[in-house]
This record gives structure tokens, sequence and C-alpha cells, in this order.
């Protein structure tokens, strides 16, 4: 028998499946490139480095803001009681403190960065070896460091102990990564920043949207001031020296977000939208400020905003509304307020919109603040063309003011600065609370305030205090919410990593 | 290569439209008739004069007319009836009555690269003739299959017109996406779906189950291969069959939810606001239209509103006939099935010709071909929220017409999503698929020298479909998204084209004792498929459908292939017509796997002893008069993983840079080098045992396959920044019993003989990935279905329901959930950690049957007829994925009448079944828990038929006309509340398997047919 089926196979090896037919049987895809033909020219990289960036985008969709503003006291949620699905009541359960490892915003945030690093630890292997020009390589290695480093701080800061994949990941054998401690992420993230320092070029203006020096010494302060072991002294230094590469302050607060002023001279990184048909560059999220509306378009400009489905969420606080002096101009433009009434069926229906604070607003029967910072022209329904900022010039002027309060120096005309161009009188003297509500102002419904109160070691005293007053302004929470613990500083692991993963 | 077999095979396209020239000669004449032991005329019976070539075939009367040599003698063939030889000895005139040959074993049987007797089979194969299904109004072959064979599990998991239902041979070979069998037809590996052909163009059909069938099928055979055999003309004078049916199908008196009505949905929704009130804080009090239940009647039942009696109807007309020189056949068939849903609807028109050419006594060439045409509009009726979910969900209190009896657009109500009005959605929605496909195939055959034959054989099956969907302004949206919405529109087109070429050279010769059929050859086929996606949107209005009319336009194309290039071989060796060994060998190579295992062996081995032929059993044939014994083990595969998963593709991903869009890159997954087919190893014995001369027949097959190196995307952690990879991991086993019985109960003037057919089959998961941890699953909603090692396929993964807290007492002493308050759910805390929460969810049911059945009874009186075809299944469970919705205690959907026994407040508990509305505490019994798994036990009257035969005298122009009468789907008994048992969400793929979220629904049909030969 054995003889019988080796006869067989060699004669039908030489005589049918031989050389023609390994061409035969030869048939990659026409329609989309593989990785042995990729990764080949320089071309090639520029685009897989574009490919990184786009993942930027994971940090500032729905998860962006659940995590980093519904989490905190600057903003929460028009309760749906109709729709009870998970998608929503799980941006609740974040905000109310009842969330678990199944939450999806939370993974999404998790799954959306490690999705970044693994482009860019691609990259990195990919190009050794490579025989690019060395402006072309340094270039690259530098905004992929950097990049790598924003999306590892995001992850460290926001789920405390991870998995650390330092390299590219090509079969399954080197996917199961065990956690490390807080600090080895840190001081890996830190190698990176660095060597991004090192390789990233000054920024010029206008500017592109790209990585420059100055959003990684930005980032290298942040996570200086921000790990376990502070080292306010190296941020002052990097916050210093940014502020010798040409950015400055525009002169209007809502300049800095206009979407004819993308990149401006305050920016040292945003992540990039763009709207238009058919490319998919847009941003939408000021649909999901808006209250939930069958007609939106007073506040969209666009007929046919029905945000029945998506509205309702990141709705700014009370707490928040009154903790600004009602002079700031950036408490005008930041929020807004939807006045009207409910129809027939229950549904909002919107007749005006007014500033917060005026006093119109109770001649209608129901008004919802929402988030006014994002509201620019556009023609389409969730089709919006604006950035969302990461770090901004006013950033380094209250971060440096919060270094040199421990290092010395002067912090109050940092402050100061800042508050003028709000419109606000000049403060004679600063401590760190001042600076931490000049920063809720400043950067409210940017992703920062939960991270600043993590950061500054207030999340616990701020957040069960706001527990205690929405809680009674809420009925509807039950006595399980706002019970805050020091595990909650930090958002689970997905519970299917943990699941797949044994190492975890 | 291709290019020549194209040319050579359209020119061979051409003959077609030669017509078939009846060719007739000869010398000395003898005439006589042909009939049956009970009288009646049998047409098409084979007359050959003996040592020669000269033949010549009964006309539709059952006589013919030869010229031979006086001394001559006749031989008359019949399938199905034994062999007569008579001397001519000067006669003019012969009478021939012939027998029928009742032994089974001697039917031929089309295995695979050929014909065997079935008495030399040593395989698993079950064959079935087209005949036996004829009566059944259905329009697909799959449903004309159910319960027709042992170890063949089809169900009809949705009832969409034109949808072919699910196979499964011997249960689940593997955990990938692919589990239906290979379908063969007329040779040619097919692979554009079954609903292509019209089940009357079917001579027959051949199961193959075990590895000694299948394995000449290579890596494609591991999920069992069916061969369909088309119809061949037999030489006769020209016969015509005219076969039709009208029916008409409803879902009158069919089961259905128990959902609220108008009154009973506003008393709920009353309460929910009072009881909001108490316990919520709630002051705006209740909205006016809950606040007088009294004043409403039953409302609107949606659902009867989608549905409707619509009627099914199919013609058949077939014309063959032929000479000792050329048999031609041609089938024209026109199916048209109206869809019990409004607006839905199949539609086939079909032709085929199938002609024989024998050149010269060494050379036969065929040629068959077959268009086919299909109209399919169908809707996204099935599924959680589409539209049937959504009209049975829909408000009872809400009409679809506003007081000028014009349909109204969205559809609103306090408490409730907002939606499209689902009339106007099925009624307004254009969703269009038109394909059209040819199947051709040719033969040459080729009797080379001494039992040395070669054969050729090619196949190309050329195809185009297009999809087309328009979605008014008026009928946009879904659940959650009313209308008006923006119109859109989109315009698919998918052209396929698939060629097949096989050579083959057999051998076959007897040497006293010894009897040897070989069999070598080459096959090559290769697929490729073209994609147009165009879509468009911004219409000004709703009059122009057609994507001219948009303002904004999107479009894509791409193409897919794949080829497989085989060797193979067979080797039969019989001693003394009772031994038999048969070994099999392929060799395949698929463009599907990875550069370093891209070839692979597939070897069977079998062997077969008929027992009762050897001395000592003769005694025994007055009551034995068979018995086989058969046993085969060999190796198939598994290649259904896509095309290009081997490669780590690159996906796009743009952004934006200095305000214009920037080209990015990235990997779309990981991709392996080293991936290969899955390998089922599977080892079969058998016996076949006949009785009383095969009056009655038994057949009983144990099998048990294991599957290695399952192809499956496992999942790793999305941190290395992919949620899988394609592997080879992962060992599956399955194993079972088939039982088919085959009795002739009563013979003579009452007839009635029975089929029975039993199949129990098991799997179990061995090993899974590097650490046996388990696939889906993980999460409180959704991801049911489970892969677990040491578990059946697609077990349920869920929470164990235990109730409700109906007292503080209950509440404050048991573990709790972080929700649970008094009145909510109570889960079991099977960890014992006195807290409910995702560590507490289990197994809670298994969507594999423990086994099923067909259970077919004929009858016969003179010219009356009557057929009873049972089905079922015993075992399993089926989860009602619904009553996630349909006990949703949130108030936005209609609700079934048991959600009246929620509990309310410690003086009004209900009856411990169903927890209270209360905001914030509802969730948990939306997760999927034990209170959705019911038993799937069915019992189901698939078809009667009743016929009769209406006496002709003998005339030159009607032979026969059957009337007959049937019912489908009379009657289904089952425990399960929903409306389907043989529900799946997704086929019969593990995952989704046995979960319910509404499905078109199976009619009742009721249809009168003919049968008519001219």
């Amino acid at each position: 028998m054995k003889t019988y089926i080796n006869t067989l196979l060699v004669a039908a090896t030489v005589l049918f499946l031989g050389g023609c037919s390994d061409e035969f049987l030869n048939i990659p895809p026409e329609h989309y490139l593989s990785k042995s033909t990729f990764y080949k020219t320089e071309s090639d990289f520029t685009q897989a480095v574009t490919g990184v960036y786009e993942k930027t985008r994971g940090l500032v969709r729905t998860e962006g803001y659940v995590l980093g503003e519904m989490r905190s006291d600057n903003t929460h949620y028009i309760l749906n009681t109709t729709d009870r699905g998970n998608q929503f009541t799980e941006r609740e359960d974040v905000a109310d403190f009842i969330n678990n490892n199944q939450n999806r915003f939370s993974n999404e945030m998790y799954y959306a960065c490690y999705s970044g690093i693994s482009r860019a630890n691609t990259i990195l292997n990919q190009i050794k070896n490579k025989d690019f020009s060395e402006e072309f390589t340094t270039s690259t290695i530098g905004q992929t460091k950097f990049l790598r480093a924003l999306f590892y701080f995001q992850l460290v800061r926001t789920f405390g102990e991870i998995p650390l994949y330092q390299d590219e990941v090509t079969d399954a054998n080197n996917a199961f990564v065990p956690l490390s401690p807080v600090n080895t992420i840190y001081s890996f993230i830190i190698d990176d920043v660095k060597d991004a320092i090192v390789k990233l070029k000054d920024p010029t203006f206008p500017q592109s949207g790209r990585a420059t020096r100055g959003s990684a010494k930005m980032l290298y302060a942040k996570i200086l001031m921000t790990k376990p072991d502070r080292d306010y002294k190296e941020a002052k230094k990097q916050l210093e020296e940014i502020m010798k590469l040409g950015y400055k302050l525009e002169d209007n607060y809502s300049d800095v977000f206009e979407t004819t002023n993308k990149n401006n001279k305050e920016s040292l990184f945003e992540i990039q939208f763009m709207m238009g048909d058919n490319h998919g560059q847009q941003s939408d999220w000021l649909y999901s400020f808006i209250p939930r509306t069958v007609e939106a378009s007073l506040i969209t400009g666009v007929s046919g905003s029905s945000t029945l489905n998506t509205g309702g969420w990141n709705t700014p606080t009370q707490d928040l509304i009154e903790s600004y002096d009602p002079t700031d101009r950036r408490l005008q433009f930041s929020i807004m307020v939807a006045a009207g009434h409910n129809n027939t069926e229950g549904n909002f229906v919107i007749d005006a919109v007014l500033p917060v604070n005026n006093p119109a607003i109770s001649n209608y029967r129901l008004s919802y603040p929402f988030i006014n910072k994002y509201r620019h022209a556009h023609s389409k329904i969730f089709n919006t063309n604006d950035n969302w900022p990461i770090f901004r010039y006013s950033d380094v002027l209250l971060s440096l003011a919060e270094c040199n309060l421990v290092e010395g120096g002067d912090a109050l005309t940092l402050v100061n600065d800042v508050r003028a161009r709000a419109g606000l009188k000049a403060l004679p003297k600063v401590d760190a609370d001042i600076i931490a509500l000049e920063r809720r102002h400043e950067f409210a419904f940017e992703n920062q305030r939960w991270y600043d109160l993590v950061r500054t070691g207030k999340a616990i005293e701020v957040m069960s205090a706001y527990g205690i007053k929405i809680k009674l302004l809420y009925p509807y929470l039950q006595a399980r919410t706002y019970n805050i613990t020091q595990e909650m500083l930090t958002f689970p692991i997905p519970y299917r990593e943990t699941q797949i993963n044994p190492n975890l | 290569m291709k290019k020549n077999f194209i040319k050579r095979f359209s020119t061979t396209l051409l003959m077609l439209l030669a017509i078939p020239i009846w060719m007739m000669s000869q010398n000395i004449s003898i005439s006589g008739n042909v009939k049956d032991l009970k009288g009646e005329v049998l047409p098409g019976v084979s007359v050959l004069e003996e040592g020669t070539t000269n033949g010549i075939m009964t006309d539709n009367q059952g006589n013919f007319s030869i010229n031979v040599s006086s001394n001559a003698t006749l031989q008359f063939f019949y399938l199905g009836y034994n062999t007569q030889r008579v001397a001519v000895a000067g006669k003019q005139q012969l009478n021939i009555v012939m027998s029928e040959d009742t032994k089974l074993l001697e039917e031929v049987v089309v295995v695979s690269y050929g014909t065997q007797k079935k008495r030399d089979v040593t395989g698993s194969i079950s064959q079935v003739n087209g005949s036996n299904l004829k009566d059944l109004p259905v329009g697909q072959i799959g449903q004309k299959l159910q319960g027709q064979v042992a170890g063949v599990q089809i169900n009809q998991y949705t009832g969409k017109p034109g949808e072919s239902p699910a196979f499964r041979i011997r249960g689940a070979a593997s955990v990938n996406g692919g589990n239906s069998p290979l379908f063969v037809v007329d040779g040619m590996v097919y692979n554009s779906g079954l609903n292509n052909i019209n089940p009357d163009d079917i001579e027959s059909f051949s199961v193959l189950k075990d590895a000694a069938a299948t394995s000449l099928y290579g890596s494609r055979a591991a999920n069992g291969v069916i061969l369909i055999t088309t119809k061949r003309a037999k030489a006769g004078q020209l016969k015509v069959d005219l076969n039709a049916f009208y029916g008409i199908q409803s879902l009158n008196g069919l089961k259905r939810l128990d959902m609220m009505d108008a009154r009973e949905f506003a008393q709920y929704q009353k309460e929910t606001y009072e009881d909001r009130a108490i316990y919520e804080s709630y002051k705006d009090g209740v909205p006016e239209v809950y606040q007088n239940p009294e004043k409403y009647g039953k409302g609107t039942d949606w659902y009867d509103l989608l549905t409707r009696t619509a009627a099914i109807q199919s013609y058949n007309l077939s014309v063959a006939g032929g000479n000792d020189k050329i048999s031609s056949i041609v089938i024209l068939g026109y199916h048209k099935q109206e869809g019990v849903v409004l607006n839905t609807e199949f539609e086939r028109f079909t032709l085929r010709a199938n002609n024989e050419f024998k050149v010269n006594d060494k050379v036969k060439l065929g040629l068959n071909i077959a268009p086919t045409f299909k109209i399919n509009k169908n809707h996204g009726t099935d599924g959680g929220w589409n539209i049937l979910n959504s009209a049975i969900l829909m408000s009872p209190i809400l009409s679809p017409y506003n007081e000028d009896g014009e349909l109204n657009v969205g559809m609103s109500a306090p408490n409730m999503f907002n939606q499209p009005n689902w009339l106007r959605v099925i009624k307004e929605r254009t969703n269009e698929h038109k394909s059209t496909a040819i199947l051709s195939n040719m033969f040459a055959e080729i009797d080379i020298w001494k039992g040395i034959k070669y054969k050729f054989q090619a196949g190309i099956d050329i195809g185009n479909a297009t999809h087309r969907t328009f979605t008014p302004s008026t009928s946009g949206g879904g659940m959650f998204v009313a209308p008006p919405q923006k119109a859109t529109a989109d315009y698919n087109t998918d052209n396929y084209y698939d060629w097949n070429i096989e050579n083959m050279l057999s051998y076959n010769n007897t040497f006293g004792d010894h009897s040897i059929e070989g069999l070598l050859g080459y096959s090559a086929q290769k697929y490729q498929a073209e994609f147009g996606r165009l879509s468009g949107t911004d219409f000004p209005d709703d009059k122009i459908t057609w994507i001219q009319g948009a303002s904004t336009k999107n479009g894509n194309s791409y193409k897919e292939a794949w080829a497989v290039a085989s060797f193979i071989s067979r080797l039969n060796y019989r001693y003394k017509d009772r031994y038999l060994m048969q070994a099999t060998f392929r060799r395949d190579g698929s463009s599907r796997f990875g550069f370093d295992n891209r070839y692979a062996n597939f070897p069977s081995v079998s062997g077969g002893w008929i027992a009762s032929e050897e001395d000592f059993m003769k005694p025994l044939h007055k009551t034995m008069n068979s018995l086989k014994l058969r046993a085969s083990y060999g190796l198939t595969g598994n290649y259904n993983i896509g095309n290009y998963t081997y490669i780590a593709g690159i996906q796009t991903v743009d952004y934006v840079f200095n305000e214009t869009l920037a080209s990015g890159k990235a990997l779309s997954g990981l991709g392996n080098s080293q991936l290969t087919w899955e390998e089922t190893k599977q080892f079969n014995v058998g016996i076949d045992l006949g009785f009383f001369n095969d009056r009655l027949f038994m057949m009983y097959d144990y099998y048990s396959k294991r599957t290695d190196g399952m192809l499956y995307r496992i999942d790793i952690p999305a941190a290395s920044g992919f949620w899988d990879i394609q592997s080879n991991v992962g060992d599956f086993k399955s194993w079972g019993h088939e039982f088919t019985l085959q009795s002739r109960n009563m013979v003579g003037d009452f007839e009635w003989s029975t089929n029975l057919n039993l199949s129990f089959n098991k799997n179990e998961v061995m090993a899974l990935g590097t650490n046996n941890t388990p696939i889906n699953g993980y999460n409180n909603q959704g991801s049911v279905n489970r892969l677990q090692v040491g578990q059946p396929i697609g077990v349920f993964m869920g929470y164990v329901y235990d109730g409700v807290y109906m007292t503080q007492k209950e509440l404050d002493s048991q573990p709790k959930h972080a929700s649970s308050e008094i009145g909510t759910v109570r889960m079991k805390d099977l960890n014992d950690d006195k807290i409910i929460d995702e560590k507490d969810r289990t197994i809670i049911g298994d969507p594999n049957p423990d086994f099923i059945f067909g259970i077919t009874n004929d009858f016969s009186y003179k010219n009356f007829d009557l057929s009873i075809l049972l089905t079922g299944q015993v075992g399993g469970n089926i989860m009602d994925g619904n009553q996630e919705y349909t006990e949703n205690l949130d108030g936005c959907f209609n609700v079934l009448r048991n959600v009246k026994n929620r509990w309310r407040s410690p003086e009004n508990p209900g009856n411990g079944s169903v927890p209270r509305t209360k905001l914030g505490t509802t969730a948990l019994y939306r997760y999927t828990n034990s209170s959705w798994v019911y038993d799937a036990t069915y019992l189901s009257v698939r078809n009667i038929t009743l016929g009769y035969n209406i006496p002709l005298k003998s005339n030159a122009y009607l032979s026969k006309i059957r009337l007959y009468l049937t019912a489908q789907n009379l009657k289904t008994f089952s425990k399960y509340p929903g409306m389907n048992p043989e529900v799946s969400e997704n086929g019969m793929n593990w995952n989704g398997l046995g979960i319910d979220k509404t499905t078109y629904p199976i009619p009742r049909t009721f249809s009168l047919g003919c049968n008519i030969t001219f």
C-alpha cells in the first residue's frame, strides 16, 4: 500500500504538479497590498507613519470624552430612560463609577492605543537596515516614537499596569505579553520621547499637523509631571525650552478652535479631521454633545439634524458652570444652552439657543447646557470639520506655573497671561488649587479634567463631594454610584484580554 | 492551455444547436411489446441484438420494432428490472413481461468520479432519486432533501424565498465558517449555490459520507459531498413530460409569539409610569396615550400587516428522446414563489439540455448546458431589530396609517424608540437580486483498448449577478432612527467565472475470480470573481431610484480568485465478487494556503465483505438474502478559509495633514505562511442487511471523525494590535450512528412501504489554540455560543436564571448583583462568592440535537397513492434570543403577555418570574440567561401527498395523467414557544447555532399538482 502511494506521489509530482502548478496556484490578491510587498520604499513608510497618526483619533472619539470628561465633575449625561442599551448605559457607568471590565469605552481606549502601538512597532522593526536617506529615517523614527509614547502614556495613566509590547508582533508566539510595572512602562516611554525630541524638528508655522519637537517636549513634560516619582525640575526645563520655539497664545480664546485656524501658533499637537464626502476624515462629536432632539438645526445650522439616537452626552454640569467667573469669556464660548419643550411623544424640541446665565432661559419649559466649543459651520449632518486639541500653548504656561510652584520661579505671570486672554483680571497670587481651577476652565471638554484630578491627587476628594451633590439632584442614581475608591482611579484591563492572555 | 480549452469548449457548445437527427436502418423485421408484471407498458426499454451494437428502445406504448438476423437473440434491459434474453427463432411478434429487480444491492450508484454497483460499494453512500422528491411543493433542493437521508441534517432556519436551507453531513466536522458539504454537479465541483439548479433537472443525489466515499475530493471533502446527477435521455421514442404545481402558502394557524395587544400594552406602560412616580421621583405623570387603556382594543398587529397569504407555482416541461447514437433531453423550468412577507419573491427560469453522442463504438461525447435566470426580492427581514423583529416589538397602539388613510412616515410614542413605519418600509424599499448563470459540462470518453478508457471532462460555470437597492427618504432609518432620512441606493455587481478540467484514465478488467478497476486522473479548477460596488445618496427626492439621480456617489471594485490542482487515483479490487477492496489517493494543491504548506495528500482505504455470498450463509437466504459488512478509513480536508488568509494584508487608513488627505497604510491582520488544510481522519464501519429478497433492507453505519489542525481565527490579545490569527489549531472530534430502514410492508394491490432514517451525531471540542482558551461567549449580551474543550460546539453561555427577589428578606440574605434591589431578577451565584457577576456565567444549553429523523410512508392502491413525510429532532436546545427584547422592562418595546406577571411592590409581587421595571435595575434581566433556553425537540408533519392516476385508454397522445394534492409543513409539534424550531442566527454555523433572533416564517403550503406524460 505504502509503496503504491509513494509511487503515485512521485508520479503525480513529476507529471502533474510540477513547476507549472506552482505558478497556477500562486494567486496573490490584486486589490490590496500585502506585507511581503509593502514596507519597501520611503513612500511606503511615509504612508505607514500616516497610518499611526490615524490611530490617534481613537484617543478623542467617544471613549476619549467618556473617560476624560464624563468621569469627572465637568460633564454628565441627559438620562435616556427609553434606550437602556449597553452602548449607552456603559457611558453612564463610567460617569457614575459603576463601570467594570466589560465596559466598551474603557476597552475601546485600550484597543485603540495598542493598535497604534502595533502600527508603530511594525514601522520601527521594518525600517531596520533600509537604505533610506538619514533625514527620512530620522524623521520617520522620530514621529513614530513620539506617537508610540503618546499611546503608552494614555494607556499607563488610564489603566496603570499594562503589558509592554516593545517589538512587532508577527505571529501568535509573541502576542501574549505579561503586565509590566508602571515604572517600567514610564521608563520605556521616556526613552521613546527623548529619542523623539532629538529626532523631530522644531515647529515651523503654519504647521502641518505632524508632531514636532514642541509636541514631544510637551508630552515629555506631561509624563514627568504624571509619573509616580514626579520630576518637576526636568519638566520645567522642557517647558521653558518650548517657550523658545515660537508658540504664542491666540488673541481670542475662540480662535483657538476655529476650523479656519487649524494647527495655529498656539497648537503643539492636535488630532486632524476634515469634513467632506466619501473620504471618511470628518469629525462628528458635536452631534453627541447636543441634547437628544428631533431637530438640532438651530445648533448645527444643518436641517435634518436629528440627535435622538446620538445626543445627550458630555453635558456640562451645573457644578462646572457655577465654578466659572460669569464674565469669563471661556464660559460663554465653551457652553451654551438649548432651550425648548417636549413634544407629545416626549421628544425635546429646541426653540432657542442661548448663552448660559441668560435670563430668557427661564421662559422655556426645558433647557439643557451643551458644549459649544466644537460648534462650527458645516454643511452635512455628522460631518464636521473640527480638530481635537491635545497640547496647547496655554497648557505649557499653566504646566510651567505648576512646576514653578514646586521648583521656584514665576508662576503668577504665567497664570495671569492665560486669565488675561479670558478677559479676567489679574490675580495677586496663585496656589495649586487656583491653577487646577484655571486648568478646568481653560481645558474644559478637552479630555484633561479627569486626568488632572488623578494627577493632582484630588480625584477621590473632589468626585466624592460631587457625587453627594449629583445623587441629590438625580434620584435615579442608585446607592452604589459614586462610591469612589483608590482602584477607580484607573480603569480595568478589558475582560476579553484577561480571558485570552493567561499572562495577565 | 486555458485559451485552447475555451476555444474547444465553445466549438462544442455550438454543437448543441445542431438538432439531433434520429437515425433508422436494418433488414429483417420483428416487433413486439414490453410490459411489467402489473401489465403496465414499459417505455424506454433497451432492446439489443446480442453480440452486435444493433439496438432500439421501446416507445411510449412499450412497442418496439427492430430488424435483426433470424437466428438472433434479443436482450431486454431496463433499469431496476431483471434483464431478459429471448431467442427470436423466426418469430415476428414478441410480447415480453419484465419483472422488477427488487434486490437493492444491484442498483447502480453514482460515486466520486464514476459509478458503481451498490453491491460493490465499500464506503458510506446514500442515494436519493429525484423522482421521489418531485411532489414536494418547494423551490429549493435542500427543502426537498430534508428528512430523506440518514446522516444529513438540513435546517430551514429561515423561510426567505429562494434561500437554500443549511446542510450538514454527519454534523459539523469543523468550527470555521464552512460546514456545508461540497456539491458536485455532473462531475464539476459547483461553487455558485444550489439555488441555480432546477430540482426537476435532477436524476439523483448521491450523498457521500465516509472517507472512502469522499476522499477523492481531498481538501474540500471533510464536510461530506453531495453528487448531483442531472437527467439523461434514455434511447427510445420521444417522451414529453409536464410537471406542474400551484400552491397557496399561509401562516394562518401557525405558532406566533404571545405579545400584548393595544389595551394590555397601554396598561403596562401606564403602570410603568405609575411605578416610576413611586420609586424614581418621576413627576411628569402618565403620558396621555397610556392614560386610558380601556379605550383601546386589540390595536395593530404589525406582524399580521407585514405578512400575507401567497402563491407558489412551478412548471417543468421536459422533452427526451434518442436512439443508439444520440440521446437528448431538454428541460424547461419556471418556478415562482411569492413570499408570505410583503414585497418578497423568488422567481427562477431554467433551461437544461443534456446530450450524449456515440460517435462510434469507441468514442462517446456528452454535452450539457444549463442556463438559469433568477430574480429574488428580499429585504432585511431576519435578525434582531430588523423588519420582522421590529414589527413584533412595535407598539400595538400605533397605526401605520394616518387619519387620511395614508401611510405614516416615522413612528414614535412616549418612552419608545423612534423608528420607521415598518409597513411602509417593506412596501417601499427596493431590494432586488438578479442573477444569470450558465453551467456547461462536456465529456469525451474513449475506449482505448481492452478495458482501458480515457475520459476528458470539462465544466464551466459563468455567472453574473446584480443587487440593487433603493431606500426612499420615507422608509429609511431603522430601530432608533425614524425617517425622513436621506434616500440611499446601491448597485452591486458580481461576476464570476469558474472552470474545471479533468483528464482520467481508467482500467477495468476481470481475470477469473479477480476483478480490477483502476483510475488515474488529473484535475484543475480555477474560480475568479469580480465585484463592483456602487452607492449613492443625497437624492433631491424619491422620484429617481437609480444612482444617476444621486448627488453623492461612491464606488469600489475588487477581485477574488482561487485555484486547486489535483492528482487523483483509485484502485478497486474484487475477489469472487464478495471480497471488496478499495484504495483512493488524492494530492491537492491550493492557492489558499501558505507557501510552505500548499500541497497535501488525502488517502483512503476501505473493504467490504458480502458475507451472504458465502456458502455457509446460503441456507439463510430465504430470510436474510444479503449481508454486507463495510469498513473504511481515510483523510479528507477543509479549505474554507477565504482566499488570502495566509497573507498579511495592508489596509488603507488615511489621515489629514495640511488640511489635505494623506494616504495612510497599516497591516490589517497577521499572515501565516504555515497555514494549511484541516485534516479530518474518518473511520467508518457499516452493515447492509437485506431480508426476504430485500423487502426489508437495513443499513447501519458508525463513524468517528477527528479533525486536527482545525482552521480557525484564534483570538489573541488585542494589545498585540490584532484580534486574531488564522491558524491550524485545535482538535475536534465527532462520531455517530446512522440507521436506515427501507421496508415494503405490503405488496400487491395495496402497497405500503416505509423509509426510515435516524442520525445520531455527537461532537466534542478536543483542543483549542495553544492553551485551550475557550472561543467566544464572553459577553453579557450577544456572543452566546462558545467553543470550549470537552464540550460540543456552540454551547450557550449565560447566567442561570433563578427568579425574582420577592421580599426584602430574600434580597438581604441572598447573593446579589451590583444592581440588585427588591423585585429585581436573581441569577444563580455559581461560585458562591455572594456576588453575582460575570464569573457566574456558565453553560446553559447545547444546540446540538441528540438525534434527527425522517420517516416516509408511501401507500398506493390502484390509481391512488399517498405519501406522508415526518421529520424531526430529539434533544438539543434553542435560545429565544428575542426575549432580550420581548421581555425588556424599560418600556421601549411591546412585550410578551407574561410581563403582566412582573413584580411591582411587595403587595403586588407577580408570579415570581418577571422582575420590576425600575430604572437602573433592568439590565441584568436582559443579559443572556437560562430562562431563554428551550427544548428544541420537534416533530414536523413535513409533507402529505395524495395522488391519483387518471386511467387512460391507450392512445397516441397521452400516456399518463397524475393529479396530486399536497400539504407542506402541515403541522409542527414542539414545546418551543417561538415560531420555528429549526431556527439559527447564522445558517448552521456554530456561532449563532440554535439562536432565534426572528427569521422569515416558514409557511404552510397547500398545493395542487399534475404529472402529465405525452
